[in-house]
């Protein structure tokens, strides 16, 4: 069972620190889902995950050692984004040689398939793709690859609806087809979110939460109405983010406690509903109460900053 | 039907090997850029060359000097030059996304160079001698210079050992650079002024080291002397790159 251990892992960038302390433990073949603003630390885990970089602290294991610079973990990893250079006097068709040379499950005949399908022309070169076009091939490599470790940072940026949810498809087609560890990071996976098992949310550099994407989807509840009875029935809970939604109107974001329930009292016109995995890690990460209205408000009040 | 994977093993041989595929299928510059300057080479010598005509009665002697040191200036050069591109950062972390780690993709890189630094040599030669026959191609008579006891073929082998040793010694020397221009760009200026401090040291007090090592190297009345001390020589350089970047980072 392919194992990747996250061990007290710290990565330093000339004295600036861009993760620290990172513990944890993915195992399984299942799809997690690596979450966190710009700048958290997301793309620098899974660049110590496909051994590209090497921790400054800590450790960063996988296939019964550490991945740095290990030819075990190489084969069996891999790392694909939007910055990912492939050389750049490849076709798409001398890459997709390549990468079957390299690695050994890769299935030619469907990554061929799908990019006459999501019309990747194989004569085309990498560097010339749109960002969108780009971003469709790696995610087609790096599903076609077939590495039990398929790490893919930001795989659906740039990409229309329609290529996002074929892409969506294909992600699951290929999981249940050859099942291994895929890790998606990114901060814009609509889409995707209902294929996560687990989620690891990473924050300024540190782990914020690492658990099953359903019961971390349930804990948090957005509650609006009027702005008296939200702020009564949310007294005493930990509420993310409040903002007024309209005149004498709230909405609030709340944050439960694992295996508890909540209960709105009747007749308060409170409507109560559950949030998407992205708005939940949003709410969860995101910056002062009342968001971005507050600043508004805050700047018509003229309250010092 | 769900196929569970399994972790592949792969040899450094096979890696290694794949990384010299990789490099002559994805970096056709190399080999293109050698070819092109040394078709300038050619037509440079063949253009350059004087001429001087003698009359003795009914005798004419025309004499045509080639000079095709130029194709193996220019040869060198591109000995010294390839190895920067193919241990630039660019290179490196085009490289990395394929099965490899950092000594499959030196093995792969030093195992290329030596094929095509072979291969480049021996076209040099051929460029050389293809300028000294050109005026065979003429009706007229030619008296060619005298090659030594072993004939033309015997020069060939010679001047292929020395190129081939030059080459060598500039394809180490370029992939150190290269390879240390990759890690810090600093770290090459302050080893380069350190070296020249030391060597100024070193000549100051009568130790001429780079003399010395220059006539140990190249102060050799036999070729194959001169290939296996440069190629000792190179393999010193090309160990140093592979130990100094064995912690080269991707994407930092």
């Amino acid at each position: 069972m392919i194992q990747l251990e996250f061990e007290k892992a710290e990565k330093r960038f000339q004295g600036k620190t861009a993760l620290r302390d990172l513990t944890l433990s993915l195992e399984g073949e299942k799809i997690v889902g690596l979450l966190g603003r710009n700048g958290a630390g997301k793309t620098t885990a899974m660049k110590l995950a496909a051994g590209f970089l090497k921790p400054t602290g800590g450790d960063v294991r996988a296939f019964g050692g550490p991945v740095f610079n290990s030819l075990l973990a190489s084969a069996n990893t891999i790392y694909l984004s939007e910055d990912t250079r492939f050389p750049y006097t490849l076709t798409l068709g001398g890459i997709i040689d390549e990468l079957a040379r390299a690695y050994p499950n890769f299935d030619r005949g469907l990554a061929t398939r799908l990019m006459d399908y999501f019309t990747l022309p194989s004569f085309m070169k990498h560097a010339s793709l749109s960002k969108g076009m780009r971003n469709t091939f790696n995610l087609i490599a790096g599903l076609t690859a077939r590495c039990p470790l398929t790490l893919l940072d930001e795989p659906l940026n740039g990409m229309d609806a329609a290529v996002r949810k074929d892409l969506t498809s294909v992600l699951l087609k290929e999981f249940i087809e050859a099942p291994r560890l895929i890790v998606v990071s990114g901060h814009q996976l609509q889409g995707l979110e209902d294929l996560f098992e687990e989620v690891a949310i990473i924050d300024k550099g540190r782990l914020l939460i690492h658990e099953e994407a359903d019961a971390f989807k349930e804990r948090f509840k957005r509650i609006s109405g009027k702005a008296d009875a939200v702020g009564a029935a949310t007294e005493g809970l930990r509420v993310l983010s409040r903002r007024q939604s309209l005149p004498g109107m709230e909405e609030t974001v709340i944050e439960m406690e694992p295996g508890t329930a909540l209960f709105a009292p009747s007749g308060a016109g409170l409507t109560v509903s559950s949030l998407s995995l992205n708005d939940a890690y949003i709410a969860l990460t995101g910056g002062m109460e009342g968001g971005i209205d507050r600043v508004y408000a805050d700047t018509a009040r003229k309250v010092k900053p | 039907m769900s196929t569970l994977i399994q972790p592949a093993r792969l040899s450094r041989k096979d890696a290694a090997v794949r990384q010299i595929t990789r490099n002559l299928a994805s970096r056709p510059g190399i080999v293109g850029s050698l070819l092109a300057l040394q078709l300038a080479g050619m037509l440079f010598s063949i253009s350059s060359s004087d001429d001087s005509s003698n009359a003795f009665g009914n005798l004419n002697i025309h004499i045509q000097n080639f000079n095709s040191d130029i194709i193996i200036v220019l040869t060198l050069a591109w000995a010294f030059l390839a190895p920067l591109y193919l241990t630039g950062r660019d290179s490196f972390e085009s490289d990395m996304v394929f099965a490899n780690d950092r000594l499959t993709r030196h093995f792969g890189n030093i195992g290329y160079l030596a094929l095509i630094v072979l291969a480049g040599s021996l076209t040099a030669v051929l460029a050389c001698l293809t300028v000294l026959l050109i005026p065979l191609l003429g009706s007229r008579e030619v008296l060619l210079p005298e090659f030594g006891p072993w004939g033309l073929s015997g020069h060939a082998l010679i001047m292929f050992t020395v190129l081939l040793s030059y080459a060598l010694l500039a394809a180490g020397l370029g992939y150190l650079i290269g390879t240390l221009l990759g890690l810090s760009r600093l770290l090459v200026i302050g080893l380069f002024l350190l070296g020249l401090i030391f060597l100024g040291v070193l000549d100051d007090t009568g130790w001429h080291l780079l003399g010395r090592f220059a006539h140990f190297l190249f102060g050799n009345e036999q070729a194959a002397l001169l290939l296996i001390k440069a190629a000792g020589a190179s393999a010193i350089l090309f160990a140093i790159a592979v130990i100094s970047s064995n912690r080269q980072e991707a994407g930092a």
